[in-house]
Parts: structure tokens; sequence; C-alpha cells
């Protein structure tokens, strides 16, 4: 007892002045590195290393010392002895391999811990490490490797090499071509030599690589390739296709909805791959093709096919401005099944058709039904707002605006039926020539542009200046895309004659638009400070001073 | 071109004062509640300033309200700017100065925008910086430092230096717990690593130190520093630690000093002294300088953690009322890595602008040391109250009239006054 006792205050007392002398040395040598003085820094611990072999952060250090001096050479012979004398330790290996990167010797690092895997039996707990030292050293065959055997350990962490690369990507997108592609193009060449689950794995690993790397019709053209080997790249297809369409790629996406559609009809995905797949064929411009496909769907049951042909109708509308076409698509829908959200859809889009195909009772009586559906009654105001305004029925115009903002102010809508109710009142005393620019917006609406232009010139020559600018100013909005100097003369017109602040920064806020889109930077910022100091109350000058900021900034303007 | 254009607005401004030095009007910036964009209105003093034209700061009067003589750019540029103003006769002016002379009240002139420099890393960083959005919100130019061009001398081209959320103890903001697998919080110790070697420093700790002690020669040289949360107290931190090592392995790779505490000079230091260092690298903290609650349970809301702005006599003390201008002398709280300073840790000669009350927090602290002076402001965003790592940015065309804000840029025009002399 008594002896046990002897040698355990024994060991104590041994323990005590190791931590001593190992505090004294490191304080010594922390002192020695401040001072720049790494060759005695690094003597003192190998003196202390020769006596204390098993303390590895002394080998640690020791290593470290010599790589700030400049000798890796023998920096990495310390460490690989270090790491060699005792079992793998993992995380000394990791830390050993960064403090190698940070040296600059990115190779070493890659072998130092293939050995260590290389002493392990089976497990590769440095494959992430490893991989993305071979990213750095652009060995996109080696990176491809150390990311198969990261994902045989942990499959479920492939998104996790699908974002590394993605992130990769999109840092080297400006040079051309993609350094990224030789990652894709390792992969691709490493599917040759497996089978199996593996296969299906780095099978998608690559269509999405691929499709990080800017190339989605590889990706979808490797997905097609392997859709035989089971039900994991069918579901990956799916998810394929959704990823294009979020990125932008309609066109890739379209198809590879379709592959999936006809791959597994079965799918409970199938009908609203379907359905995504016209509207990808719609967004991608191939109009016709996302009818044809919503026609295909109406065969199915009666809410699927209620849907499918509200959406023809939708295109035939708006896509392809023929609403006579579409009011026959919409009336075969009369028996509509579901509930309001369907029919407000139906009878709204109806409306529209009919207030341009120039059925105006039936607009009407269109919106009136719509306005019996509680969620709908606003919207139905507005149509018939709008609809009194251009029959030039202003009070009654004005009674349904009232109705509408003062139940809903916060209306989607609202703020348009302000701006017309503005309107009707500020040219009360000029209803023949507000008529007249009524019905001269009624025909645009009906796409009777000539018409129209025969009442807007009648609004120069006969209408107030304020209502004559309003129209002026129409005209602007309609040019501003096709003939971009034809509206800045007439945002100019505007801006030089109109008294009231209101017009005259709607025309400046449009020519100072115009002038930034023309690559006129500093006269679009002194129309912006001019339309402030014009008008400093007007709603709209918080904005204009964000812009005022962003041009002084972007032109390096102090004002 | 834009110079030329400058230079022609100067000519015109300076032609028109001097044919009209006699019975012209005065611009009144005020600055209490009638004032629509209080920190927009800072930027059109310093705008005034840059061009030579002096501007009066009338401490005290109306929230600390500017009179300019009236110019028609003058006012142009402030309506553009959004910054409410009222044209004031030379005799409405002679009676504001006489009610200023009755009350607790002085006018300090500015004379000279002063050159703004802002020490910031080169790397995108998770967080923002109040006072580099304040600027620019405000639309103050200035130039941005790091490690390199401190070293090099280059601080004394400036007359202004703001440091913010900086960690001189080399321990990077003692992120280390929660962040240490994030990429940015690798890659900016890397990046610090690479840039102490080519600096010439076997570690960072080491070169934060001397960028400190460089920090320190420019303020004591006549520089105003200007400093926020975590730049605060790690600037003492490196400063009391030039003789030791307090930084952990995880940092610097080796182990922090066994007498690092007891190796503390506090005679080098601008503000605190016998503080107690955090060693733990898991801990979120430098040392017991900072007053952030431990406990999350204890944090509460911005209006919950007010702080008040204390009173000075403007004619005997106008560096901290210059300070304080504000129009409410009640601030809304807000956290930081540094929130508040413990009032026992704070030199004697330092004098405290702003606390929580009935707590020994202060929060906003102002001294002379040798020719310069330096202000601590404790906390990170003065309008988010918890602003987390990763957060976006505070949209300041939201607080245009924040008083958090108006401290920081009252700051950013006291160097351009007169200086005069402290009396108590």
């Amino acid at each position: 007892m008594m002896t046990k006792f002897l040698c355990g205050v024994c060991l104590c007392l041994v323990n005590t002045a190791f931590a001593d002398s190992r505090t004294e040395l490191m304080d010594s040598v922390a002192v020695l590195r401040r001072d720049d003085n790494v060759a005695a820094a690094a003597e003192h611990l190998r003196a202390w290393i020769g006596a204390h072999p098993q303390d590895p952060e002394a080998h640690v250090l020791l290593g470290q010392f010599l790589a700030d001096g400049g000798d890796h050479a023998e920096a990495l012979q310390v460490w690989r002895q270090f790491l060699d004398s005792r079992p793998v330790d993992v995380i000394r290996y990791g830390n050993v391999a960064r403090r190698l990167q940070a040296a600059g010797l990115v190779q070493e690092a890659v072998e130092l811990l293939e050995e260590g895997s290389g002493r392990l039996d089976k497990t590769d707990p440095f494959a992430w490490q490893r991989a993305e030292l071979l990213l750095i050293l652009q060995d996109w065959a080696g990176a491809v490797e150390a990311h198969r055997s990261f994902l045989r350990q942990e499959p479920h962490r492939r998104p996790f090499v699908v974002n590394r690369i993605a992130l990769l990507a999109r840092g080297a997108a400006a040079e051309v071509p993609n350094p990224i592609s030789g990652y894709v193009e390792a992969l691709a060449a490493a599917l040759d030599d497996v089978s199996g689950a593996e296969r299906v794995a780095l099978t998608v690993l690559l269509a999405w690589c691929a499709l990080e790397t800017a190339d989605p019709e590889f990706g979808l053209h490797v997905l097609k390739q392997a859709l035989d080997t089971g039900d994991v790249v069918r579901l990956a297809l799916f998810q394929y296709a959704s990823r294009c369409e979020q990125v932008g790629h309609t066109e890739v996406a379209a198809r590879a909805y379709g592959l999936f559609v006809e791959t597994s009809p079965a799918s409970p995905l199938a009908t609203r791959a379907r359905l995504k797949e016209a509207q990808m064929l719609a967004l991608s411009g191939d109009v016709d093709g996302a009818i044809v496909l919503y026609r295909e769907m109406s065969a199915g049951d009666a809410g699927q096919s209620a849907q499918a042909m509200l959406r023809v109708a939708h295109l035939q509308a708006s896509s392809l401005k023929d609403p006579a076409a579409a009011l026959k698509t919409l009336a075969t829908l009369d028996q509509l099944p579901g509930g309001n959200q369907l029919r407000t859809e139906l009878l709204t889009l109806r409306a529209d058709c009919r207030l341009r195909l120039g059925q105006t009772a039936a607009a009407i009586a269109d919106w009136q039904q719509l306005a019996r559906i509680p969620a709908s009654r606003a919207d139905a105001e507005f149509g018939l707002a709008e609809l009194s305004f251009f029959t030039g029925q202003f009070d009654s115009a004005s009674a349904f605006i009232d109705s509408l903002v003062s139940r809903q102010p916060s209306h989607a809508r609202a703020n348009d039926a302000l701006a017309l109710l503005l309107l009707i009142d500020e040219f009360a005393d000029a209803n023949e020539a507000l008529a007249v620019l009524g019905r001269a917006r009624l025909r645009e609406r009906q796409g009777l542009r000539d018409q129209a232009r025969a009442d807007r010139q009648w609004l120069l020559q006969h209408a107030p200046a304020g209502l004559r600018h309003v129209s002026l100013l129409e005209d602007a909005v309609f040019f501003e895309q096709s003939a971009p100097d034809r509206a800045l003369a007439l945002y100019a017109l505007v801006a030089a004659d109109e008294p009231s602040e209101r017009l005259s920064v709607s025309a400046m806020l449009g020519q100072a638009r115009l002038l930034e889109n023309a690559g006129q930077t500093e006269a679009a910022l002194r129309t912006y400070e001019s339309t402030v100091l014009t008008a400093p109350l007007d709603p709209r000058t918080p904005d204009v001073r964000r812009h005022i900021a962003r041009l002084r900034t972007l032109l390096g303007d102090t004002g | 071109m834009k110079r030329a254009s400058s230079r022609l607005l100067l000519t015109l401004l300076c032609g028109f004062f001097l044919s009209t030095a006699a019975g012209a009007e005065r611009l009144l910036i005020p600055m209490d509640l009638q004032q629509r964009n209080h920190l927009k209105a800072y930027g059109l003093a310093f705008w005034v300033l840059e061009r030579e034209i002096e501007v009066d700061w009338l401490l005290n009067y109306r929230g600390g309200s500017f009179a300019i003589q009236a110019h028609d750019l003058i006012a142009q540029e402030a309506r553009i700017r959004g910054v409410s103003f009222e044209v004031i006769s030379e005799a409405d002016l002679a009676r504001i100065y006489a009610q200023i002379d009755a009350g607790n009240m002085d006018v300090v002139r500015l004379e000279k925008a002063p050159r703004m420099a802002v020490y910031t890393p080169p790397n995108a960083q998770p967080w923002d910086d109040a006072v580099t959005m304040a600027l620019e919100y405000a639309g103050i130019g200035y130039d941005k430092l790091w490690d390199e061009e401190v070293l090099a001398g280059r601080l004394d081209d400036y007359d202004w230096l703001h440091l913010h959320h900086e960690d001189f103890s080399g321990q990077y903001g003692k992120f280390y717990q929660s962040f240490r697998h994030e990429p940015w919080y690798q890659e900016q110790q890397r990046l610090y690593e690479v840039q102490a070697r080519q600096l010439g420093f076997t570690k960072v700790s080491e070169q934060k130190k001397a960028v400190a002690r460089r920090i320190y020669d420019y303020v004591v040289g006549g520089g105003f520093l200007f400093a926020m949360c975590s730049a605060t107290d790690t600037f003492d931190i490196a400063l009391a630690a030039q003789d030791t090592d307090v930084a952990d392995s995880v940092f610097d790779g080796d182990p922090i000093a066994s007498d690092a505490q007891q190796a503390l000079d506090f005679s080098r230091t601008v503000a605190f002294e016998n503080f107690t260092l955090e060693t733990n690298p898991l801990v979120y903290e430098h040392s017991d300088i900072d007053t952030t609650p431990k406990d999350a349970r204890l944090i509460r809301t911005a209006e919950a953690e007010y702080f008040t702005l204390f009173e000075f006599s403007a004619r005997h003390d106008p560096v901290p009322t210059m300070l304080t201008q504000c129009h409410t002398n009640v601030v809304n709280g807000f956290l930081g890595q540094t929130t508040a300073y413990r009032k026992s840790l704070i030199k004697d000669h330092v004098v405290l602008l702003a606390e929580v009350e009935g707590t020994d927090q202060v929060k906003y602290i102002h001294g002379q040391v040798g020719r310069g002076t330096i202000t601590f402001y404790g906390g990170h965003d003065p309008e988010d109250h918890k602003h987390h790592v990763g957060d976006p940015p505070t949209q300041l065309d939201l607080h245009r009239s924040s008083p958090g804000y108006r401290l920081i840029l009252n700051n950013v025009l006291f160097p351009a006054a007169k200086k005069q002399e402290r009396k108590t």
C-alpha cells in the first residue's frame, strides 16, 4: 500500500516537473519566434524532442518552424517521421496536411494523406481533404477518385460534392473554357470503369456537375443514356428538370420533363411533369407545342382537363394574341368543375377577351358574375371601372373605384384605380377629350392601333395641355422598346411644356430611364437631379434620390 | 473633367461669397425633429466643407444644427439629398446666437473636411461595418486601408481613422468555437497568415500588434481614431500585450504565454486597464472589458437596452458636446462582439459619453492620447439590435434619423472643428 502511494507521489512530481519545463520551453520558443529567430527556436525544440520524443505538439511545432524558415524538406521529414512513428491519428494527419498546404506544399500534402489512408485497412477519412487539395492542383482525375472514395463512405453526401463543384465553376465562370469542365471530363471518363450502384451515383453526379458548369445538354444526355439502370436515375431526371427550370434553361427543362413523362408514365409526378413541360415550352417560345401538350392533357380527369384548357386559352389570348380562339376554348368549359379559383380565372380571362373583341355587354356580364365571388369582387370592380372609363361613363367609373379603394385599399389594383380616379377628377371639365382618351385606350387594348392613333392625334390638337401630355406620355411608354429616340423626344416635349409636377416628373423619369439605357449615365444623373429639384415633394422622390446616389457612386460624382 | 467642374463650382461659390459678404442670408440645417434626414445632413455639411466653405455647428441648438452661408448651389444639393433647411436672415441668425449665448450652447466653426480612412480587410466579410454604411449613405468619401498600408506609414495622409470589428489580438474574432469549419473563417485565417508572412512576421498576432502600435503612434501624433465593436477592446489588449503572447495555439500555432495575464502592460493602453484576459479559445470573448451578456436569456430588446447620453458644458467641453449631439439623449441599445465597457476598467482620464443607466456599462467613451484623440463606441450596428454573422446589411434609408448612427457621424465632423483646449 505504502509502495503504491510513494510511486503515485513520485509520478506526480515527475509530471509537475515535466509541465513546468515544457511551459518554460514553449515560452522561450514563443519569444524566439517573435524575434524572428526561428533557427534557435527549432534548436530548442529539437533538444526537447530528443529528451521527450512522445511530445506530439513539439514535433508539429518544430516542423512549422522549419517550414517558416524555408527548410521545407526538413520540415516534411520531421512531420513524416513523427506521423509514421505512431498509429494513424486522423486529426494530426489533417493538421499537418493543412500546414503543408499553407507552406505551398500541396502535392506533398496529398501524398501525406494518401500514405495515411494506406496505413488504414478499409477507411479513407482523408478523402474530402485530399479532393480539396487535388482540386487546387487541378488534378481533375485525382479529385474525382478522391470524391468517389468519399461518396463510397458517405453516399448521401453527393449534394455536398455537387455544391462544391458548382461553387468552383461559378468562381471561374469568367474563364473560357471554364477550368472546372476538366473535372466533368474526368468524371465522365471514370464512368467507364464502374458498374452497379456506384455507376448510378456517378451518373447522377456527372449530370449535375455538367449542369452546374453550364452544359445542361450534356447532363441530360448522360441521364438519358442511363435511364434503363433504374428508378434512381428516373427520379433524378425529374429533379434535374426542376433544377434546369430554376436556373433558366427552359428548353432543356422542357425536354427533361418530357423524357420523364415518357419513361415514367405511371409515376405520381407524371401529371405535374407534363404541366411543367408545357409551361417550359411556352416560356422558351414554343407556344404551339405547349398548346398541343395542354390539349393532350385535357383528355385526363375533369379537373386536370379544365386546368389544361384554361392554360390553352391563356396562351391563345396572351402569346398568340387571338382572343377569339381563346373564347372558343373557354366555351368548352361551361360546366367547370372545382371551386372558385378556376371559375375566377375563367371569368377574368373571358371578360378580357370579350372586351378585346368589342363584346362589352358580355364582358360586363362576366365581371358582374365575378363580383359575386367575394375574393374577386375588387378585380371585377376594377374591370368595370376601366370599361366605364373606356366608354366615357366617368361617374360610373368613379363609383366602382370608390367602392374598391374604400373596401380594399391595399388591393393590388388599388393604385391603378386611384390613378384612374385622379385623371377623371383632374379633367372633369374636359369630358369630351377625356372620353377620346378612354376610347384610344380601349382601341389599343383591342389592337386597333390605327384608330387609336387617330384618337391621339385628335387629343394633340384639341385636348387641354394636361390631357394632351397624358396621351403623349402613354405614347412614349409604347415606343420605349421599339423606338427609344422617339420616346425620348416625346418625354422631352412633355417635360418642357407640362406645368403639373406629377406629369412632368413622369416625363423626366422616362427621360432619365432611357438616357441611362442608352449609356448616357451623366445626362441621366442630371435629369434625376432636376427631377428632385423640380418636385421635391413628389411621392416618387425617395426613389429618385436612390437613383441619384447610385449613379453618383457609379460616376464617382460627389455632387 | 470632374476636378475641373469642382474647381469651377468652388470659384463660383467663392465669387458669390466675396460679392455678397455683407447682408447675406444663411441656410440653417435644423437637426431636431424638423429634420427629415439627419444622416444626410452630416453628408451635406461635409460636402460644403470639402468645397472649403466654413460651417457653423450650433451645439445643443435644435439638436446640433448647422448654419452655412446661403447659396443656391448648396440649397440645391440639400434638396437633392433630401436634407431639410431653412433660409434665415442675418438678423435671425443674430437672434439665434443671442439665444445660444444665454443657454448651454455654443458655436463651433468647422473649417476643413478631414481626410478620412477606414481600416478594413480586402476580403469580403460576412458582416457589415456600420461606419462604412453611414459614410456611404451620407455621401462622405473615404479611403480604405489595411495592414500593408498602415505598416508602410500611409496613416499620416489622413486626419481620421475608423476601425471596426477587427481583432488586434490575432485571435480572428474568437469565432473559433462557432465558425472554425466555415469556409469564410478558414479563408480569412489563410489570408491573414499569408499576409503576415509577406509583411515579415512569423504569425498574425505579432503582425496585428505591430499594426496596433502604428495606429497608436498615429493617434499620439495628432490623429483622430474612432473605433467600434471589438476593434476597441482588442486594440488595447494588443497594446498591453506587446511583450507577451495572448493567442492560443489554435490561432497562431503555439501556446499562450504562461504569464500572459501578468505580462500585460497597462501603461501602454489608451482606454482600459486592469482587465483580465479570456484565454479559453472556445469562449467568444477577449477579456472582461466587454459587458455583453453571456447568457442569451439576459438579452432583451433594443428599446429595453437603451443607453443615455451625458450632457456636457458646450462652452467648456466642446469636444464631448460635439460627440454627443443628438435630437434625443436616449438611444436604443445594440449588441456587438463588444457591446459596452465595464466602467471599473476604464482609465481615469477617459471621458464617459454615454452609459446604460443603473449599471456599470459604458457605451461610448472619448479620450485624449498625446496630440490626438480616441473615441470608442460599443456595439456593431445601431439599427440592428442583434446583428448576426451573415445578416443582410441595414437599409439606412429606413433609419434616416437614427440617433445611434448620428453618434457615428458626429465623430466624422468633429475633426473639422477648430481645435480648442478642453477645460475640464
